[in-house]
């Protein structure tokens, strides 16, 4: 069997005495969304954060295409082709919308030790970072001020420029995070409609998206998978019910 | 400096035709530059000629320490060291007989591209305060090193045993004057394109938001230490040319109050536009020369002053005229 495109396996992260991530094992196919849910400080982000490099691992590996990047710095891994988005929307306010994303386009196109040519006049990095921002719909905007776009918008922005390093595998924090139903629904479209060209890493507290969006729920409680299956298993787990009891209701 | 707040002028949308005010200023500004060695002539006030050269010395140093601070982040107090190191290179090669201005200059470019290039390379590790606290007490070794040289004046410093020789033109203060003006404006042209370029994207990225340029597949410290070393050349080159106007080096150049008023003129300009530090020298050395003619307190009138602007005018003096930082409004 050829090895999946992204694999960890018994990722460990302890902070003190503190155990963050506990063991933890996932493999991705491309096309596959692998939705990780659970309670607040469950250890979502922390483990997301590992595969991306930005917290180092105690104990297990990283593989991704079966190359083992557990060492390799953040930058490595994202030209690599992993690629984040953060639940704290980290767009560059005083960019324009295109600029931020032509930021994640040029990075993976050589290096970026060009001082004169204004960015915005190289077609070849333009028309990418356009598609991108059209998948995102946010093509009509991307003369404006990012910091000034509404809230949704950023959150798309944000999408937008993980797409734009062309990554294999998407791992996503939380990206409905603050948004209204309305734009939830369109962001899970967005997402239908790409979900095919990457394997997806989702961290979701929106009960919504994730049945929506996931072939696999993976179930977090104090860094430990407890729980691992469809979407409908998991609304149907007794263990699932158990570990967000008095959190937050799962809403079938 | 990571984190996400929004910079409220960089926010701020450019509207159609905007950025032609700004465009506008600077050709004002630089119009009154070529202008004021011709009133010179013509009237034969020198003291305008000598307070301009020093105007534009600083100015170009200032355009230099923007690159770092204002577009980087990198909030340097040593940057005087690098002037000082402009101005010593002069004395230093010139009393051992390389008298010849651009091997000179090119020298200066590589001792101080390696000086910057190591000093950059251990300050950069930091952040912050501890970033401010190591630029400053590389100034104040190279501070020190001067003094202790009595050869070479020690802190009293020395005349230039001979200006910087380019042929015909050798020792003439009008063709200085105007090399330094042409400088400055090539200075200008160069940061203009270089914000809006891939390494420019890049570098203010870092500033708002490093984290997320590495998540983005670009390591910052290459493009932050570019950055810096260019921005130590200007302040070389700028110090190269105060030598030479004012025929004398001392430690003084290297003062950490002159790494201070390099900040100053940088934040009451505006940090982050191109054209702003130049505002910000010109501000900061009229009003100092005029408040000197008032009374003999005008460090008094002046420290008071420069608070207040810099509340009143959070985004420095350049940011009243219309244009954001964003678009094409980057002048």
């Amino acid at each position: 069997m050829a090895a999946p495109l992204l694999a960890v396996s018994g990722l460990v992260k302890r902070y003190g005495g503190l155990l963050v991530t506990d063991r933890v094992d996932l493999a991705l196919e491309a096309g596959e969304v692998h939705a990780v849910i659970g309670p607040n400080g469950a250890g979502k982000t922390t483990l997301i954060n590992q595969i991306a490099g930005e917290v180092a691992s105690d104990e297990g590996r990283v593989e991704l295409d079966g190359r083992d990047i557990t060492a390799w710095p953040v930058h490595a891994r994202a030209r690599a082709g992993l690629g984040r988005s953060y639940q704290v929307t980290s767009i560059i306010p005083e960019f324009t919308a295109l600029e931020n994303v032509l930021l994640a386009t040029q990075s993976v196109r050589g290096h970026n030790f060009r001082g004169w040519t204004p960015v915005t006049a190289q077609r070849a990095l333009v028309a990418p970072a356009e598609q991108c921002l059209e998948l995102a719909g946010l093509l009509a905007h991307r003369h404006r001020s990012a910091g000034l776009l509404a809230y949704g918008a950023q959150r798309q922005l944000e999408l937008a420029m993980t797409l734009a390093i062309e990554p294999r595998v998407l791992l996503l924090d939380e990206p409905m995070a603050g948004l209204g139903p309305a734009e939830t629904r369109e962001l899970i479209e967005v997402l239908q409609r790409i979900r095919h060209r990457y394997a997806i890493l989702l961290v979701e507290h929106d009960m919504h998206a994730v049945f929506a969006l996931a072939d696999t729920c993976s179930v977090l409680v104090y860094g430990k998978v407890v729980f691992r299956g469809s979407p409908d298993e998991v609304r149907r787990s007794s263990v699932v019910r158990e570990a967000y009891l008095g959190d937050e209701e799962i809403a079938a | 400096m990571s984190g996400t707040a929004p910079n409220p002028s960089a926010a701020r949308e450019a509207g159609p035709g905007a950025s032609r005010w700004r465009a506008g200023a600077t050709a004002a500004l630089m119009a009154v530059g070529v202008a004021v060695p011709i009133y010179a002539a013509l009237t034969g006030d020198t003291y305008l000629v000598a307070l301009a050269s020093r105007i534009l010395v600083y100015a170009l140093a200032a355009v230099g320490l923007n690159l770092a601070l204002g577009f980087g982040g990198m909030v340097s107090f040593g940057h005087a060291m690098y002037l000082g190191l402009g101005a010593y290179a002069v004395l230093l090669l010139g009393a051992s007989g390389v008298t010849n201005g651009w091997l000179q200059l090119a020298i200066l470019v590589i001792v101080v591209g390696v000086v910057a290039a190591v000093v950059g390379t251990i300050s950069l590790r930091t952040r912050g305060i501890a970033f401010i606290m190591i630029t400053l007490a590389f100034a104040q070794l190279f501070y020190f090193l001067f003094v202790s040289l009595k050869a070479w004046g020690g802190d009293e410093g020395m005349s230039l045993p001979q200006p910087s020789s380019f042929g015909p033109f050798t020792g003439n203060r009008t063709a200085l004057y105007f090399a330094l003006l042409a400088t400055l404006a090539a200075a200008l042209a160069g940061t203009h394109r270089l914000v809006g370029s891939r390494f420019g994207l890049v570098l203010r990225a870092t500033r708002v938001n490093e984290r997320r340029v590495r998540a983005l597949g670009t390591a910052p410290l290459p493009y932050r230490l570019a950055a810096y070393v260019l921005s130590a050349l200007l302040c070389a080159l700028a110090g190269f040319f105060l030598a030479n106007l004012t025929g004398f080096v001392s430690p003084a150049y290297l003062a950490w109050t002159v790494s201070g008023e390099l900040i100053v003129m940088v934040v009451l300009g505006g940090a982050g536009t191109v054209v702003g530090p130049v505002a910000g020298a010109v501000g900061l050395l009229v009003l100092e020369e005029g408040l000197k003619a008032l009374t003999e307190h005008w460090m008094a009138i002046l420290g008071p002053l420069i608070v207040l602007m810099v509340v009143l005018l959070r985004n420095g003096l350049w940011s009243l005229l219309p244009g954001g930082v964003t678009n094409e409004a980057r002048r």
